[in-house]
């Protein structure tokens, strides 16, 4: 079994904490659009954290990487007080989203912005469906409304990553090759 | 190449397009529920639903005593208690203790005597031409208004269930 370096453990724990980090700075603005739509916040906040794992499993391109970072954010998230409705359950809904990264990355070889808009949907999909299981237990088209707002969520977060991926491959490779 | 950005843009429109459809639909059979479940009315196991729509029965005159003892004239619009209860099946003259909570659990508890006394007790949903407001702004509601007590404090605003016993 490969071994992880201290610059690839670096790097999970970066995106990790940017991933938690801009969920809480981008939710206020999201519930705005949730409070309106009168279904629990969350779900549009959180593509954009889940970015960030997708990201950091392409910078530690190694199976359960993805699933370690969102194991890593749901304790961080419950010990910070940043789970919100869903206590202890945050572990679950953070960890099963880097699952779905990970075996993403597993199935689809080629990483271009397909690879990058479908983990980050299906694990928006998987993390609000877990949540909706877990939590709230929505029904309907409010259920519906709360799957497709996290679609989107993942959409545009998968989006941003890729564009973000673009800019620092380079980068991170480079790192890489000075370390080796 | 080129195909594959106009599938993901394609996809992308749908989606969106689809989220909107679906919140707006889901925001307005919200506020339509909203409006049309206005109260609840309780006797024992049963709860009935009844529409803002169905308390503006009559127009008419009263006076309030409000907690400084002073005495204000209103109009209202609204329907007897004991009228709206038999309207919905529930008689009058088997009604022992009624309790009006307003949604924010405030609560105000009658007896039957007071309930079946004629015009002492009315859910109301205008006063003085301007609707009662709901708990949230801008949101119609009904109020609970009980005339010839020494004081306001059984005028349940945000009126939310009547239970009945």
């Amino acid at each position: 079994m490969n071994r992880l370096s201290a610059r690839q453990l670096t790097l999970m724990a970066f995106c990790l904490l940017l991933g938690l980090l801009t969920k809480r700075i981008i939710s206020p603005v999201t519930n705005v659009l949730t409070d309106f739509f009168r279904i629990p916040g969350g779900s549009a906040a959180v593509g954009f954290s889940l970015a960030f794992l997708v990201i950091g499993r392409e910078a530690v391109p190694f199976f359960g990487s993805a699933t370690l970072m969102g194991l890593i954010q749901g304790l961080l998230a419950l010990a910070l007080g940043m789970s919100g409705y869903q206590g202890p359950l945050a572990v679950f809904t953070y960890t099963l989203p880097g699952l779905i990264i990970d075996c993403a990355a597993l199935v689809m070889k080629n990483k271009g912005l397909p690879y990058f808009l479908c983990a980050s949907m299906l694990s928006c999909l998987g993390s609000a469906a877990l949540s909706n299981v877990l939590v709230f237990h929505l029904g309907g088209v409010a259920l519906l409304l709360w799957l497709l707002i996290a679609a989107c969520s993942g959409l545009i977060g998968g989006t941003c990553a890729y564009l973000l991926h673009e800019r620092v491959k380079n980068i991170v490779k480079l790192e890489g090759r000075k370390q080796s | 190449m080129k195909n594959q950005k106009i599938w993901i843009i394609a996809c992308v429109c749908v989606l969106l397009a689809a989220t909107v459809g679906v919140g707006l639909y889901v925001r307005s059979s919200q506020a339509e529920k909203e409006l049309e479940n206005a109260i609840t009315l309780k006797l024992g196991d049963k709860s009935i639903a009844v529409a803002l729509s169905d308390l503006g029965k009559v127009d008419f005159e009263g006076e309030i005593v409000d907690g400084k003892g002073d005495h204000h004239a209103h109009t209202y619009r609204g329907i007897e208690l004991k009228e709206l209860l038999e309207a919905n099946g529930i008689k009058a003259a088997e009604i022992t203790e009624v309790t009006a909570e307003s949604a924010d659990q405030y609560t105000a508890v009658l007896t039957g005597d007071e309930i079946r006394e004629d015009a002492r007790v009315y859910v109301v949903i205008e006063m003085d031409g301007k609707p009662v407001s709901g708990i949230e702004d801008g949101t119609p509601g009904a109020q609970l208004v009980v005339f010839g007590d020494p004081n306001s404090r059984r005028n349940v605003r945000f009126l939310s269930i009547i239970t009945v016993k």
